[in-house]
C-alpha cells in the first residue's frame, strides 16, 4: 500500500534551540495541540531541558501517547533538570556537537563524562551527531567511541536550515564534493568492525557510504516525508513542512494539528514533492532515492536541478548490481 | 485463540480523512482493499491496515472473543456470517504470525 496523506503527522521535532520565550502557556498549548493530534514520536531538539517547563511539557505529550525523544548536550544544568524529570523518555539523545574541538577533534574524555553522568541518572543516552562540512571526518571517531563505551545508538539526522530559521546557515551544509571526500577518509580509515551501534542515517549518500551494498534495505522508503508523515514545529508554534524545509504552514498556539495539515499550504507542499526534480532525471536510482532531501535542495540547489545536496548527479549504472 | 489482544509496543492510530474516503468510496462501489486506513509502527516500520483490517485491529483489545468481534463486523458488512468469522480468523491468525497481537 502506498503511504497516503496522512491526518497528521507521525514524527515531529520540536525546537528549542534559542532563548526560550517568554509564553510558557503557548507552549504548553503547542504541546497540547501535539498530543491530540496522535503523533506517534516528538524530538525535542536543540536544549529543551533548559525550559522551565519541560516536566509540564512532557507529562503532556506523554499523557497524549506521544513518546517522546530528547536532544541534551549533557551539561550540568540539563542532568540537573533531567534528574528532576519523572516522565518515561522513549530515547534521549546526546548531541555530539559540544564534544568537537576544532583543533583536537573528539574530546573523547568529556564526551565519556557526559555519558556516564547520564547513566548514573537511569538513561542511557543515543549519540547524534548533525552532518556538517566540518565534522563528517569525525564520523569514524564517534563511532569508534560508541563501540568502546556501549553507546548503543548512533543517529544521524539530517541537517537544519538555522536555528529556528531565523538565519540561512547553510555554509556548513555537507554537499557531494565534502560527501566525497569523506568516502576516501572512510575506506583509508580504520573502521571499527565489531560491535557497531545501530545506525540511524538519514542521507541517503551518507547512508551508502556508511552501510555498503544495502540499496534494496531502504526499500521501505517512500520518498521525502516532509509535509506527510514528517512535520517540525518552531519555537514559537509554527509549523512546518520538516526542519530542512522552512515555509510556515500554521500555528499551534491557535490551531489544531489537524486543521494544519488540511490546509491549502500543506497540501501544495506534497504536489511540489510528488514532482522529481529535473536534476534527478534519467537516474538509474530514483526509485530508491526518490529525490533525496527535498526541503533543502529546493532551497539551495535550484543550479543543480533541485538535486539532494549530497549527490553528484544523475547515476547511468547502478553501482550496486 | 480467544481473546487477542494488540502487542502494547505498537503504536497505532486510525486515519480518519481516510477512513471516510474510503467509506465514500464503497459506497460509490469502488474498490477500496488496497486504501490504508490504520497506521501502525512496529520496529520502526510504518504498516497500514485496510479498513476492514483497521475495524478488526480496533476490536482486538483483549476483551472480545473472535466470535464478539465477527458479531460486530456482521452489523457493518453485508456479507455471509461464516465468510465473515473464516476473514477475521485469518487475519488475526496472520497478525498473531507477526507479533503484532498477542493471543490470550
Amino acid at each position: 500500500m502506498a503511504l497516503y496523506l496522512l491526518d497528521t503527522p507521525v514524527r515531529l521535532t520540536w525546537d528549542f534551540s534559542t532563548d526560550p520565550p517568554s509564553h510558557a502557556g503557548n507552549q504548553l498549548e503547542v504541546a497540547r495541540h501535539i498530543a491530540d493530534g496522535g503523533v506517534f514520536f516528538v524530538t525535542l531538539q536543540g536544549q529543551p531541558l533548559l525550559q522551565s517547563n519541560i516536566g509540564e511539557l512532557l507529562r503532556c505529550l506523554t499523557a497524549g501517547g506521544c513518546q517522546v525523544l530528547i536532544a541534551c548536550s549533557g551539561t550540568a544544568v540539563e542532568l540537573s533538570n533531567l534528574a528532576q524529570v519523572s516522565t518515561p523518555i522513549h530515547q534521549l539523545l546526546l548531541d555530539a556537537a559540544r564534544f568537537i574541538d576544532v583543533r583536537n577533534g573528539v574530546d573523547t574524555t568529556l564526551l565519556q563524562q557526559a555519558v556516564q553522568a547520564l547513566r548514573a541518572i537511569g538513561y542511557d543516552p543515543a549519540l547524534m551527531l548533525t552532518p556538517q562540512r566540518r565534522n563528517l571526518h569525525l564520523i569514524p571517531e564517534f563511532l569508534r567511541f560508541c563501540r568502546d563505551n556501549k553507546v548503543g545508538r548512533f543517529k544521524l539526522p539530517n541537517a537544519n536550515i538555522g536555528d529556528s530559521f531565523r538565519e540561512y546557515s547553510t555554509a556548513d551544509l555537507p554537499r557531494h564534493q565534502d560527501l566525497e571526500l569523506f568516502r576516501k577518509l572512510w575506506a583509508e580509515s580504520p573502521q571499527p568492525t565489531s560491535e557497531l551501534p545501530a545506525l540511524d542515517i538519514h542521507d541517503l549518500f551518507l547512508w551508502e557510504i556508511l552501510v555498503p551494498g544495502q540499496l534494496q534495505a531502504r526499500s521501505e522508503y517512500g520518498g521525502c516525508q516532509a509535509g506527510n508523515s514528517l512535520g517540525h514545529v518552531d519555537l514559537y508554534g509554527m509549523v512546518h513542512p520538516c526542519a530542512a524545509w522552512p515555509e510556515p504552514l500554521g500555528n499551534l498556539v491557535a490551531e489544531s494539528l489537524f486543521e494544519v495539515w488540511s490546509s491549502p499550504a500543506r497540501f501544495t507542499v506534497r504536489e511540489q514533492i510528488s514532482v522529481m526534480p529535473v536534476g534527478c532525471r534519467d537516474c538509474c536510482d530514483i526509485a530508491s532515492c526518490l529525490g533525496g532531501c527535498r526541503g533543502l535542495s529546493r532551497r539551495l540547489n535550484q543550479a543543480e536541478g533541485e538535486r539532494d545536496l549530497m549527490c553528484p548527479g544523475p547515476r547511468r549504472q547502478n553501482p550496486v548490481s | 485463540m480467544n481473546k487477542p489482544q494488540r502487542n502494547p509496543e505498537i503504536v497505532w492510530r486510525v486515519e480518519k480523512r481516510r477512513q471516510a474516503e474510503v467509506l465514500k468510496a464503497l459506497e460509490a462501489g469502488e474498490d477500496a482493499d488496497n486504501r490504508g486506513t490504520v497506521i501502525l509502527i512496529q520496529s520502526g516500520m510504518m504498516h497500514q491496515l485496510n479498513l476492514v483490517g483497521g475495524m478488526i485491529w480496533e476490536r482486538c483489545d483483549g476483551q472480545r472473543t473472535l466470535v464478539e468481534i465477527a458479531d460486530e463486523m456482521a452489523t457493518e458488512f453485508a456479507v455471509e456470517r461464516s465468510e465473515l468469522e473464516a476473514d477475521v480468523h485469518e487475519f488475526v491468525t496472520d497478525l498473531i504470525k507477526r507479533g503484532w497481537l498477542i493471543n490470550d
